[in-house]
């Protein structure tokens, strides 16, 4: 079943990488962010608060932080080939629908925040609750703030 | 875009707005605050130079802050 629409975004995700979140083998902003530790340490707790949520599973958390980098042209990390690939395609009918209810939301925050539908928000309160709609909301935001990091200071780019 | 909170206040009796809304998930908001704290407060761009790229950023992006 698919529910909401997405606008066709020409995206390029690179796979075969199984960097952390934080990049601590390498690659992204957090690395420069050590230029300021104190920022860098906070940042850090802050992300790592925001995927412990108890009422978001965590793969809902990885397929949207993928998707978001694929948007963005960045490195997919954290979620097979075969996933990425579906992801790319944006076949919402090969997921979960509560996980189907977050990617909509994880396709739109890149570049497409203000059509982020009431009634797509609704369906996100339905399948995780207000916290957990608060926690994947963020989560979305910060992952997109990551990819822009990334490329602003690490120059990862599409 | 929405013109009416999508999410209640965490709060009772409290309007719905950012810090009400995202105290439904305390330990986010407490790490926020930790962190927009840091952002602010110390390093070496004086806070009129954030505080104007802050604004920048909210009118290219529509954001009503």
């Amino acid at each position: 079943m698919v529910i909401g629409h997405f606008t066709a975004i020409d995206t390029q995700g690179y796979l075969g990488s199984n960097l952390s979140l934080l990049g601590t083998d390498g690659g992204t902003f957090i690395e420069a962010l050590a230029l300021r530790p104190a920022l860098q340490t906070k940042y850090a707790a802050f992300l790592d608060a925001i995927e412990s949520s108890d009422a978001v599973p965590e793969r809902v958390f990885r397929l949207c932080r993928a998707r978001i980098a694929q948007i963005h042209g960045q490195q997919v990390r954290g979620i097979s080939a075969e996933e990425a690939t579906t992801l790319q395609s944006q076949r919402l009918d090969a997921f979960e629908l509560s996980e189907q209810t977050a990617l909509i939301a994880a396709e739109k925050i890149p570049y497409q925040h203000h059509f982020l539908e009431d009634e797509e928000v609704e369906a996100i309160k339905r399948a995780f609750g207000d916290a957990g709609c608060v926690s994947l909301l963020t989560a979305l935001a910060f992952f997109d703030v990551s990819c822009r990091l990334n490329a602003t200071m690490t120059g990862e780019v599409s | 875009m929405s013109t009416t909170p999508r999410i209640g206040s965490a709060i009772p009796g409290a309007p719905a707005e950012f810090g009400t809304v995202m105290s439904h998930t305390p330990d986010i908001i407490a790490k926020f605050g930790d962190l927009y704290a840091e952002f602010w407060q110390q390093g070496l761009i004086s806070q009129e130079v954030k505080e104007m790229t802050r604004i920048r950023n909210a009118r290219i992006t529509d954001c009503g802050y």
